[in-house]
């Protein structure tokens, strides 16, 4: 959960394994320290591991996703899923990708990790409303951004998911 | 006396929750969920969350690659093989909610390295916890079962 975390954050496998690597050194120095009082475990280890993506962040910018749509070989059904599939991911990787920091980190602990909105704003050290907006104002510009991608997708699938989505 | 709200601002505030919290009104805070109740059948508060049920799909669609077995070993190799020592078992505690949906290879590591048997000595004295016990659960947790005293047993395959 804290490699996803910081995958959604970073954009790269390899940065997110130099952050849950980093955070875990972290953790592994303080194991015998750690009491469980103030922050619960799972948030302190949340904001270390949130604090060093948006430390790289800021050092780097972020790479550019990873598994792009792969360049279409056949005409195969499958293909044109798996295509589809890859086109889609990309499109989402590339939306959260613009939104700044702190509305993606909301997103992701949000929506990916699914944790409480008094968790999340609690690792982020903010309050409920801060994070409330900062969740609604990032959605908001997600949907906005995949609004022109909306016709092309649609065209290809099947469960109707962006019928919605404008 | 305090005004009500007009439906108008109630569906605002409706949407507003949407806009932050999504289509699933089984993960907004429960005070919403309570406040738009008589609100959820009406056809405008359908058509919002069909807006952020859209958004949904495809936040969804976008999956995580999972943790290498490579990165689980490198951070098993961090770990100096601890000591029974005074706040270890507090710490796997906390530990087990995250660990939960690690890969087995976290728990298999931290058995190799040694942090089992602090767990196991520590249940010894403790009851049993739900955090303790959920990490029999840990998704394909072959390794770990919990025996008829309560302790952890580690399989070393």
């Amino acid at each position: 959960m804290i490699y996803a975390a910081s995958y959604r954050m970073l954009g790269s496998k390899a940065a997110a394994e130099d952050a849950v690597q980093e955070t875990f050194m972290r953790l592994w120095r303080h194991a015998a320290k750690w009491k469980p009082q103030g922050a619960k475990f799972e948030t302190w280890l949340y904001r270390v591991a949130m604090n060093i993506c948006l430390d790289q962040l800021r050092k780097t910018k972020r790479e550019a996703p990873e598994d792009a749509a792969p360049e279409r070989a056949d005409s195969a059904d499958r293909q044109d899923q798996k295509i589809f599939a890859a086109e889609r991911r990309f499109a989402i990787d590339e939306a959260l990708d613009k939104l700044p920091e702190r509305q993606r980190l909301a997103i992701t602990l949000c929506h990916y990790q699914e944790l409480s909105n008094i968790e999340a704003a609690e690792i982020m050290e903010i309050s409920v409303e801060a994070l409330e907006s900062l969740l609604a104002r990032g959605r908001r510009a997600l949907r906005q951004r995949l609004a022109p991608m909306r016709e092309h997708l649609m065209g290809k699938m099947d469960d109707g998911e962006t019928s919605h989505l404008n | 006396m305090a005004k009500l709200p007009t439906l108008t601002e109630r569906l605002n505030a409706l949407r507003d929750c949407a806009d932050a919290y999504g289509a699933d009104i089984a993960r907004w805070p429960a005070a919403r969920r309570e406040a738009f109740f008589d609100l959820l059948d009406t056809d405008e508060a359908a058509l919002i969350l069909d807006e952020a049920r859209g958004l949904d799909g495809f936040l969804n669609a976008a999956t995580a690659p999972r943790m290498s077995e490579d990165l689980t070993n490198r951070i098993m190799a961090g770990y100096a093989a601890p000591k029974q020592q005074a706040g270890l078992f507090d710490f796997l505690r906390g530990l087990a909610p995250v660990v939960r949906l690690a890969p087995a290879g976290v728990l298999a590591g931290l058995g190799a390295l040694g942090i089992a048997s602090g767990l196991m000595s520590a249940s010894a004295q403790d009851p049993l916890t739900p955090e303790y016990e959920a990490l029999a659960y840990v998704d394909d947790l072959s390794p770990v079962a919990i025996d008829e005293d309560g302790g952890l047993e580690w399989d070393a395959e």
